[in-house]
């Protein structure tokens, strides 16, 4: 017995020393292309990082369908590197720095504008180039971020285009904003009333409310805020979790305005999960009702069927698109050199599942002074029954020569 | 603030009250008779809340006949917990309180496995909200707050007046006294551990159904039944129940009036300056 042990032990060390010296050498000399995305994997924001996880890992198989990412004659894998953030800041600086000095990465994604804000400069310094999966403004998309980009439509837009529709259409006049407690909330609201301040006629904002993400009990934010009587309430960038349950508590509070986030792109399933009938009628930014294009409903149909549910969470298109972008300027670029590739990507426009897609943010309302945030034809659309996406309006920002 | 936003808030407050009242009844019943800080009664509650959930959604059971079941569940799984772990490590404070800590980890670390990372919500019984003045008070808060008020009633009755009841008090005022009289202190112990799990879980079952459930939702109202424990002085009931509600009405009224940050602040500031000026807490033994 004591034998055959022994044996079994001596086995395994000499398959584990011919692994070391044969395979392991192997495997490192591939060429691979490492992309590392920090985003939150867990927690109320998860419903965000997971399908932008999952729309990077896509691009990259449909580019492995080619051979790989043609850089300098050669052919090069993937390898998608998937770090948890939990959506928090701190989180976030630890594995910024793993990235970066750790696993020694040019090309990363982070996710949450409170979290890319403060990784913009890093990446600056670093000349990392830098997908920023946020709204906001020109904190995080300006000359100075010059390696950042940001991976969906600047949070202006949202009142830009469409707070003079509700106007007009709805009769609003007065608004109130309710954002999370942090960075990001406080851009929002900064950006909303500076948005609403140019408009003209200028929408009255009455309230700006503030609380913990994650939050399980709306009530006290609920009540100051109806206490106002506001038109229209703007959950700015609330996640999807946390725009549910305050529908929710908000219904059977008694409101019965009008509701809407103008800056969060929120998967509509996961607010009808949390809300039910409260989420019906909800207004939220860049949800489709019909495809714009072939390619977005094949992406679409590919996804639903990989992964169920009702509805494809929207930023898994722009997570798609940015990444696609990213791998153009690369191949475009010949190179891996980062400052050769941000000049390429900076001026990149391209056919994207939405359509038309290019850099924005020298535009004078926007006022960022750099071309670094993703824009497309960007929709307004309706939450209805079950959490089904119902098409209300659909507009681009112009394009100003 | 207008008269309407105060009454509202103030409802509003007596009614999450009453379910923190629950959550805590559970953790101060398991301080008192075992002498565990169960830092695990948050994911015990968090588990009450998914069983619950499926036993809703996957299984089809009636949201009422959920409940009943889903403390059954939670005060099985307290009495092979007690039999497994707690029993072995029964009279060393710092044994137990670190099986405690470790059962929280594996059951929140479990949660994010099996329940996955979306929030998910118990399907309300009852929808609407019932309106007085300008008040408006959604039903399913209105039957939380009743079914907890009920079950503290039972507790009450179930301490007072049955044999299991009186053998709790008998060790809670000396165990080794009681033992010499023929209590069963095993038996009394897993049936404690039990009751306290199944508060637990019925306030998770009750809280998922007007707010959303995750893994992590176990923290807070653990944080908060520690609070109220202290408050209301460790062991006992009735302040167990005064600490409960006002640490609801505090929560709520502080929070609209100045903000959720805040309504942490003062409860904290209530409970240390109870701790200085009464550190048995409202109606606790000296």
């Amino acid at each position: 017995m004591e034998k055959l042990i022994k044996s079994i032990m001596v086995g395994f060390i000499g398959a584990f020393l011919l692994f070391s010296i044969f395979v392991v050498p192997s495997l490192a000399q591939e060429d691979v292309f490492k992309f590392i995305s920090i985003a939150p994997l867990s927690g109320p924001a998860a419903g965000w990082g997971i399908p932008a996880n999952r729309s990077y890992q896509y691009i990259f198989d449909d580019y492995m369908k080619k051979g790989g990412l043609l850089v300098g004659g050669k052919r090069y894998k993937f390898e998608l590197i998937q770090y948890d953030n939990k959506y928090q800041t701190s989180e976030t600086m630890t594995l910024l720095n793993k990235a970066i000095f750790g696993d020694k990465v040019k090309f990363l994604s982070v996710m949450g504008q409170h979290n890319c804000v403060v990784a913009a400069p890093i990446c600056e310094t670093n000349k990392i180039i830098h997908l920023a999966f946020a709204s906001g403004g020109e904190e995080l998309t300006n000359p100075k971020f010059s390696f950042t980009y940001r991976m969906m439509n600047s949070n202006s837009i949202g009142p830009i285009l469409y707070y003079p529709e509700l106007m007009k259409q709805f009769g609003v006049k007065t608004i109130a904003l309710v954002n999370p407690d942090d960075e990001g909330g406080y851009t929002t609201a900064k950006v909303d009333k500076r948005i609403a301040g140019v408009l003209d006629p200028s929408p009255n904002i009455i309230a700006e409310e503030y609380y913990v993400r994650g939050t399980q009990d709306f009530t006290p934010v609920i009540l100051r805020v109806m206490a106002k009587k506001p038109d229209l309430i703007d959950m700015g960038i609330s996640s999807p979790g946390d725009t549910g349950l305050f529908l929710k508590q908000l219904g059977e509070a008694g409101y019965t305005g009008l509701h809407m986030n103008s800056a969060s792109i929120v998967t509509t399933d996961v607010v009808w999960k949390a809300a039910g009938k409260y989420a019906k009628g909800h207004f939220v930014i860049g949800a489709f009702a019909e495809p714009p294009t072939p390619e977005y409903e094949a992406f679409t149909k590919r996804y639903l069927k990989d992964f169920g549910g009702t509805a494809v969470p929207i930023l898994s298109y722009d997570g798609y698109e940015c990444v696609k972008a990213l791998l153009m300027a690369i191949e475009k670029a010949n190179t891996f050199d980062s400052t050769v590739v941000n000049d390429t990507l900076g001026n990149l426009s391209w056919t994207s599942l939405f359509g038309p897609a290019r850099w924005m943010g020298k535009e004078k309302i926007l006022g960022y002074g750099i071309n670094r945030s993703f824009s497309h034809p960007y929709p307004m659309s309706r939450i209805g029954e079950g959490g089904k996406v119902e098409k209300w309006m659909l507009k681009d920002l112009p394009l100003e020569k | 603030m207008s008269a309407e936003v105060f009454w509202q808030s103030l409802v509003n407050g007596l009614m999450m009250g009453m379910i923190y009242v629950l959550i805590a009844l559970g953790l101060t019943l398991l301080y008192s008779i075992m002498h565990i800080v169960n830092f695990a009664h948050g994911e015990i509650y968090m588990l009450g809340g998914f069983v619950s959930y499926y036993l809703v959604t996957q299984l089809e059971f009636n949201y009422f006949v959920s409940l009943p079941v889903t403390m059954g569940v939670l005060f099985v799984a307290g009495i092979i917990l007690e039999k497994l772990f707690f029993s072995r490590v029964r009279g060393n404070f710092m044994h137990c309180l670190l099986l405690t800590l470790g059962i929280s980890l594996i059951f929140q670390s479990l949660g994010w496995t099996f329940f996955g990372t979306e929030d998910v919500s118990i399907p309300s019984p009852i929808s609407g909200v019932f309106k007085f003045g300008g008040i408006f008070i959604p039903k399913q808060r209105i039957l939380s707050a009743l079914i907890g008020f009920l079950l503290v009633g039972l507790l009450y009755l179930l301490i007072a007046k049955t044999k299991i009841g009186r053998h709790m008090r008998s060790i809670e005022q000396d165990s080794e006294a009681s033992e010499l009289f023929g209590v069963n202190i095993n038996l009394v112990n897993m049936v404690a551990l039990g009751i306290g799990f199944a508060l637990a879980a019925i306030g998770g079952a009750l809280i998922g159904s007007i707010f959303v459930l995750n893994p992590s939702i176990g923290l807070v109202p653990m944080l908060k039944a520690f609070v109220i424990i202290i408050m209301g002085g460790l062991g006992s009931i009735g302040g167990c129940i005064l600490a409960g509600l006002l640490l609801g009405i505090i929560d709520s009224v502080v929070a609209t009036l100045l903000g959720a940050n805040l309504a942490y602040v003062v409860a904290f500031a209530i409970l240390i300056l109870i701790i200085i000026i009464r550190p048995r807490g409202f109606l606790g033994h000296a």
